[in-house]
């Protein structure tokens, strides 16, 4: 964090390309959502149900000026068990 | 097609998935769920109240192709004891709506009317059935269908034991030794040595490796027979309009009774009728029931010599009403006219409960029903369709048991039924054979609450992949699981 302290704790894209000549990536994962980095991955846009089931269709949790990382966790997980399953997938064999 | 999954045991462990969640809200009291066979899951999930009143309750179907759902109905309010059968020869669904009521519905698919029940179910909408259950339906309540065209052209099949074979006694190989009590009535067929060719009935099965035949073959197995186990397939030996005979069975009395029988050459080719009682020997036809050209006697005599094979009647709508009750009925959803639920058949040993649930075996036990039995136990049930008789399938669970928010879902191809604990993420599989409970994996986030319903289904793709999926009880998250160590 201390890199990041120095422009007083907000990262912008301008500061960022600043850490990222020296890092060629972005530092963490708030980062990362902040910026489109070149070569890197896609932005990942979490969708979300509420535990009533309601959709989560207004500003996506991440990028909400309010309170920008509280996406429901069930959400986030649906992504990483997808990305995790793709990864045993890959090993199938159908015949 | 197969899969093979190529995961290595005691190093992959089966990747679970977070699946778009249940739209409608969160899974109460009251839910079941049917796969199509193809591409859909139907839920039907009552989502209005925590409490155990009956409350709005919806029908929606999930998309396996594409994690996608789809809102068809919001039903008659059900509560605990809902339950849902779809019907793949007619494709409607029938839903029960539990909650102390003795109403039912059904849910049409197609887009032309349907007669069932003496009643005619527009298309894609519900249709409330005027011949209400024959009791109310509670907590644990179930129905059941018989569909035989699901049914394996081949059961299984086995390989003969070096030791243990008689005229009498056909011990399979340890390996090739998968079989269990539903299979007694089906037919053992040899495919190769001194006995090829050669059919015969199984009487009983006392252990996964060894079957009991009848009438006895010609000459004991050697080892390294091959043989498969199919319904039964065999020629008639005399036959009238009514009672069809093969003088070279050996059949458990009654076995095909609520069976059909099929002549499969010559006159009468095609022609499907009811089977009322058998003999060893012989098959005496039902009474026509109106409504159903598949009951009463033939329009002429099937020839004497003519092949014929006998199936599971898919006309009979089995109803479990759950609640401490033992009881069982069924109706013919053909019947028109005198519609009726039969009389209570026989009692099952104990009473169902909280957990409990019925399941049409078809590619295991296609003659049987078999019954979880819920209540806080582990027993577990087989009801023989046509002789009306129950019997128990001893188990060895250990201390875990079986009650209200525990799911179920039959793993047919494996004779096993899957099941999850209620109020636990604990899943187990439980072998139809052997009666050994084992654990099957842990369904990821929170613990479900302890209500009732029906939230495991196996699904299995084109490909031959096996998915479980599971929606949570009290919640709307819904997840699937690769069946690769089960």
């Amino acid at each position: 964090m201390a890199l990041r302290n120095a422009f007083e704790g907000i990262a912008t894209e301008f500061t960022l390309r600043k850490l990222l000549d020296q890092l060629r990536f972005a530092k963490d994962s708030a980062d990362r959502m902040r910026v489109t980095i070149d070569g890197a991955p896609q932005i990942t846009v979490w969708s979300a149900n509420n535990s009533a089931g309601t959709a989560l269709t207004t500003t996506p949790a991440p990028f909400s000026a309010s309170a920008w990382n509280t996406v429901d966790a069930r959400a986030e997980m649906q992504e990483f068990s997808l990305q995790n399953f793709q990864m045993t997938r890959n090993r199938w064999s159908i015949t | 097609m197969s899969v093979n999954y190529n995961y290595k045991k005691g190093i992959d462990n089966p990747a679970w998935q977070y699946m778009a969640f249940f739209p409608g809200g969160n899974s109460n009291p009251g839910t079941s769920n049917m796969y199509d066979g193809k591409r859909f899951i139907y839920w039907l999930v009552q989502t209005g109240t925590t409490a155990t009143s009956a409350s709005t309750t919806v029908l929606y179907r999930y998309d396996t192709w594409n994690n996608g759902w789809q809102y068809l109905a919001t039903t008659t309010s059900g509560n605990q004891g809902m339950d849902m059968e779809y019907d793949s020869i007619r494709n409607i669904l029938y839903i029960i709506h539990g909650a102390g009521f003795n109403t039912w519905q059904v849910f049409n698919l197609n887009t032309t009317s349907v007669n069932v029940l003496n009643q005619t179910c527009a298309p894609w909408a519900l249709t409330t059935i005027t011949t209400v259950l024959p009791a109310v339906a509670n907590v644990g309540a179930s129905v059941t269908m018989p569909q035989n065209d699901g049914i394996p052209v081949q059961i299984d099949n086995g390989v003969t034991a070096m030791t243990g074979n008689t005229t009498t006694v056909v011990a399979a190989t340890p390996e090739t030794g998968t079989f269990g009590a539903g299979m007694v009535g089906l037919q053992i067929r040899i495919t190769s040595g001194a006995n090829s060719g050669q059919k015969r009935t199984i009487t009983a099965v006392s252990a996964p490796t060894t079957l009991t035949v009848a009438p006895a073959l010609p000459a004991a197995q050697v080892g390294g027979v091959t043989f498969v186990i199919e319904q039964v397939e065999d020629v008639l030996t005399a036959a009238t309009t009514t009672v069809l005979t093969d003088g070279t069975a050996a059949w458990p009395v009654n076995q095909y009774a609520n069976h059909d029988v099929i002549i499969t050459s010559g006159a009468q080719n095609g022609q499907r009728r009811r089977i009322a009682s058998n003999t060893a020997t012989a098959l005496t036809l039902s009474g026509a029931v109106a409504g159903n050209a598949r009951t009463g006697p033939f329009a002429g005599a099937p020839e004497a010599t003519a092949t014929f094979k006998i199936v599971p009647s898919d006309d009979f709508i089995y109803y479990q009403p759950g609640g401490n009750t033992q009881t069982l009925f069924r109706i013919d959803v053909a019947q028109t006219t005198g519609t009726a639920w039969s009389a209570a058949l026989a009692t099952a040993p104990s009473t169902i409960n909280g957990g409990g649930n019925t399941f049409y075996p078809y590619s295991y036990a296609p003659g049987y029903i078999l019954a979880l039995r819920g209540n806080a136990t582990n027993n577990v049930y087989l009801y023989n369709i046509g002789t009306n008789v129950w019997t128990s399938i001893t188990t060895f669970t250990g201390s875990e048991t079986f009650n209200t928010g525990s799911s179920s879902a039959m793993l047919t191809g494996k004779r096993k039924l899957l099941i999850q604990k209620e109020g636990a993420t604990r899943l187990y599989a439980l072998d139809l054979l052997t009666g050994i409970l084992e654990p099957a994996g842990t369904v990821p986030y929170a613990a479900p609450n302890a209500v009732d319903g029906k939230r495991l289904r196996v699904v299995t793709t084109a490909d031959g992949a096996q998915f479980l999926y599971v929606m949570r009880a009290g919640g709307a998250e819904y997840f699937r699981v690769p069946l690769e160590w089960v």
